[in-house]
Parts: C-alpha cells; structure tokens; sequence
C-alpha cells in the first residue's frame, strides 16, 4: 500500500473511532480503543469500505481486526497502480 | 372481523431473517393482530384492531422500515452445522399444550406465563439435572445463585438496554413518599385490562428483571485479576418481554435458564465451549431428541440489527441447538440451548484480568429449561411409557424428582 494510500486508511479509522490520525499506529486492535468494539468493528468495516469502495468478503471480517491486518487485507482487494 | 389490511415491500425477505423480520413486526404497533407474511416473503398481512387510532398507511410505513434497516448492510454467511441429528424418528407429531392444559399439567396466568404440574416439573427437572451432571460437573463450575432483579448500571454496562429495549422488564415501585402513595392508593383502577396509575407516583426505574443469568456473573468479578480460569454455573429466572411472539411454552415471558459461564483466557474459553458442544451432543442423544448445533445471532433491536448479527456471525460467536416441533411442520425450529463466546467484551466491561493481566475472555452455555421439555414433549408425547429409555427410567424412578 503507498503512503497516500495509508493515509487514507488511517484518516478514515481515526474518523469512524473518533480520534487523531497520529493515534492509529499500525498494531492498534480491536479492544484498544473503546469505540472499536463489537458494533464499532462493523462501523469501521462499512467505513472502509466506502471510502475505498470495497466490499470485505464475509470471511475477511474475523481476520481484519487490526490496522496492520486492515492494510493487509485491503493491498489485496485495491487494484495495483 | 377486523379489517383486514396488507402491505407489499420494496423486496422480499431473505429466508435466513425471516424469523426475525416476523419477530420484530410484534413491535411495530399494537393495534395489529393476526400478522403474518406471505409465502413470497414480499408481502405483510395483519387485521387492525377496531376503533384503532393508527392508520394502515402509518403501520405501513414502519413495516417497511423495519424491513429496510434488518436488511441493510446484510451479509452472506454459510451457516456451519455443527451437529445434526435431524434424521432421528420423531414419534409423535401432536402439539402438546391441548393435553397438557386439559391435564391440568399446564395452566396458563396470561400471554406468555404458565404454572407447571406434577409431570412436567419432574421432567424439566431430569433435564436440568443431567445439565448440571453432564455439562457444569466436567468443567468443576463453581454453583452460584443471583436474583432475579438486576441493576440497570449493570445491564447498561453490558449494553443490553440499548441492543435489547424491546425485551425489557423494567421494575416499578412507588416513589417512597407519603404523597405519591396516597396518591397512587385513592387512584389506582384495574380497568379490565391493564392498571390505572396516577401519573407521577412511580419511582425511575433502578432495577429490571433479569434477562439473563450470566451478567451476574461478569458484575461478580469486576475489577478481579483472576488467579486462574474458572468456571461457574447457575440456574436462574429469565424474563424477556416478546410481545405478541409469546405463544405456549414455546416463547415464555419468565423462563428457567441453567447456564455454565468460562471465565478466563481466550483458548481456554473457546476450548470449553467446543468442549461443552460434544458433551451436549451426547446429553441430547441420551435423551432421543433430534436436533441440529447450527450457527446464530441474537435477535437485536432493529437499529443495530445488521451490524451486531454481522459481528456474531463473522467471528462464530454463537451456536444454538434447534430442535423441531413437528406439531408446527418440517421448518419449524425451536432454540432450546445455546453456546456463546464474547470474545473480552465482558472482560473490559467489567476490568476482569487474567492472570496474565489482559481482559478476560468469557463465554457461557444455556439451556432453557421448559423449551426443552417442550422439544422432548413434541417428539416424544406426553406417555413416559413410549419415552427413550434413559429418560423414562430416571422419571420412573423419580432420581431427579423435584421432592
């Protein structure tokens, strides 16, 4: 993933749980934020998903339970430029 | 009659929210009666009271939206069949209220809550018995018992009141003052229906009756670093409101929970809950039922419905054991037990630690006690003389009678 597109990602995390982007460092998870819960995830999950236009498969969801496995998973499904 | 009225979606039901979309239009209005949806899943029909103040049009609309947001952000999850014993022969295929209530082995208050006979609180009490022998012994689960009232701070911190408003039993008393005694006294009117109270005299609501068993548990515990992982285990009164839904012993007001609780690491917690799942399979063959361990989702207020469903069933959060009741045809399911894991949420809920010092993970398993001798009642009937063998000797022999 390039920088802009990092940025992206960590605006957009740092948006749905309502803190600054510096906060978002790549090993933050689920449960260390207290808006990143059950019914957070789900909120992050349909946040990305429209800011990159994305559809996380079923499946994905139990994986992507932290920035760094987000980032992972989204190299994946974004097109290469 | 009642006016008879229907109304179409903007499209049909998938067929997996089905039972909960039909659940949930008991809460849209209670000047409907007699709801059902059509088999194309597309179209509502209900019969609006008379001299009812709402109008078709309106109720309308809140169908629709609640068909909307239940569908919203809907994804698609193969369902995992853990067990299925769904080919075991069930007996008999009539629906055992008539002949329990003509027995005198039921006798129903009111919508939703029933006293019990002789025979149906000895059978309930096998059950509950190889519960605790089966499923609470091999985990050494440390007996508790909690009451049935339970702290709104308690139910607010595990977030059931937001997740859950439609299940709640909120309880009132009189404000503790002279006035508003007095005043409740020379106005309270039993109209037929409901009582009369005078505005004002009733206290905010401080405690509910308890929906569940294992929230005690967690309140317990709070603010513990656990030495070790530990298990426990309770048998409690549940009580959630269901509006219309309630229907015999199927879907009860107030209803008997044994429950078993893991508290500890994350492993541990998902190895007795897979443990708890084989022990249960061979405690529900014992007793000659069929059933299937699939996976589920609890029925969330309609707000948060798809994202916490969503949730449950991404990370294999909850298994329930479905019997059939073929009184009610082939697809017809009741939920008798479940198997739930929670992840830490109860742990950082209630800063419960490990003994490694990070949030504990909890779970719990929960059979609901008259369901399951209505599961066992439907296709068995109610003759103990043509009950599986274990379950007829332990009745005949009255080991686990309740006297």
């Amino acid at each position: 993933m390039n920088d802009e597109m990092q940025i992206r990602l960590r605006s957009a995390i740092a948006k749905q749980l309502g803190v600054s982007a510096t906060e978002i460092t790549p090993n933050l998870k689920m449960g260390d934020h207290p808006a990143w819960d059950s019914m957070g995830h789900m909120g992050l999950v349909a946040a990305l998903e429209k800011e990159f236009a994305v559809r996380f498969p079923s499946h994905a969801l139990p994986r992507i339970t932290s920035v760094v496995l987000i980032e992972k998973e989204l190299t994946k499904m974004l097109p290469k430029v | 009659m009642f006016p008879a009225a229907t109304v179409e979606l903007e499209n049909p039901i998938p067929s997996e929210l089905l039972p909960d979309f039909i659940g949930k239009l008991h809460y849209v209005s209670p000047n409907m009666t007699n709801i059902a949806v059509a088999p194309s899943a597309k179209v509502v029909c209900f019969d609006l009271k008379p001299d009812s103040a709402a109008t078709v049009d309106a109720i309308a609309e809140r169908i629709r939206e609640v068909a909307r947001v239940l569908c919203q952000g809907k994804r698609d999850f193969e369902a995992k069949i853990l067990v299925n014993r769904l080919d075991r022969a069930m007996p008999c295929v009539e629906d055992p209220h008539p002949l329990l209530l003509r027995t005198n082995e039921l006798f129903e208050y009111g919508p939703g809550r029933y006293g019990l006979g002789p025979m149906l609180i000895r059978l309930i009490d096998i059950f509950q018995a190889d519960v605790t022998a089966e499923l609470a012994r091999p985990f050494a689960a440390q007996p508790r018992q909690y009451p049935s009232l339970i702290g709104a701070d308690l139910l607010h911190q595990c977030k059931y009141i937001k997740s859950f408003p439609q299940s709640l039993n909120l309880v009132a008393h009189l404000k503790p003052d002279l006035d508003s005694i007095q005043q409740f006294a020379r106005q309270v009117e039993w109209n037929g229906d409901s009582l009369t109270v005078a505005p004002g005299t009733l206290a905010d609501p401080r405690v509910l009756l308890s929906p569940s068993v294992c929230f005690h548990c967690y309140r317990w515990l709070a603010d513990t670093a656990m030495p070790a992982n530990q298990s426990f285990t309770a048998t409690g009164k549940c009580f959630r409101y269901e509006s219309g839904n309630m229907k015999g012993l199927e879907r009860l007001w107030d209803f008997t929970m044994r429950e078993v609780i893991w508290v500890g690491d994350g492993d541990y917690v998902c190895d007795q809950r897979q443990r708890a799942i084989d022990l249960s399979a061979k405690m529900l063959d014992k007793w000659g039922l069929a059933y299937q361990i699939k996976t589920a989702t609890d029925p969330f207020f309609i707000d948060s419905y798809g994202m916490q469903a969503a949730f449950q069933r991404a990370f294999d959060l909850k298994f329930e054991v479905l019997a059939p009741l073929p009184y009610k045809g082939a697809s017809s399911f009741l939920a008798i037990g479940s198997f739930n894991f929670h992840q830490e949420f109860f742990g950082r809920a209630f800063n419960i630690q490990t003994a490694s010092g990070e949030a504990a993970s909890t779970g719990c398993l929960g059979f609901g006690l008259e369901r399951v001798g209505l599961a066992f009642l439907a296709q068995h009937g109610i003759d103990p003389a043509r009950w599986p063998k274990p379950v007829a000797r332990s009745y005949e022999s009255g080991e686990s009678g309740q006297y």
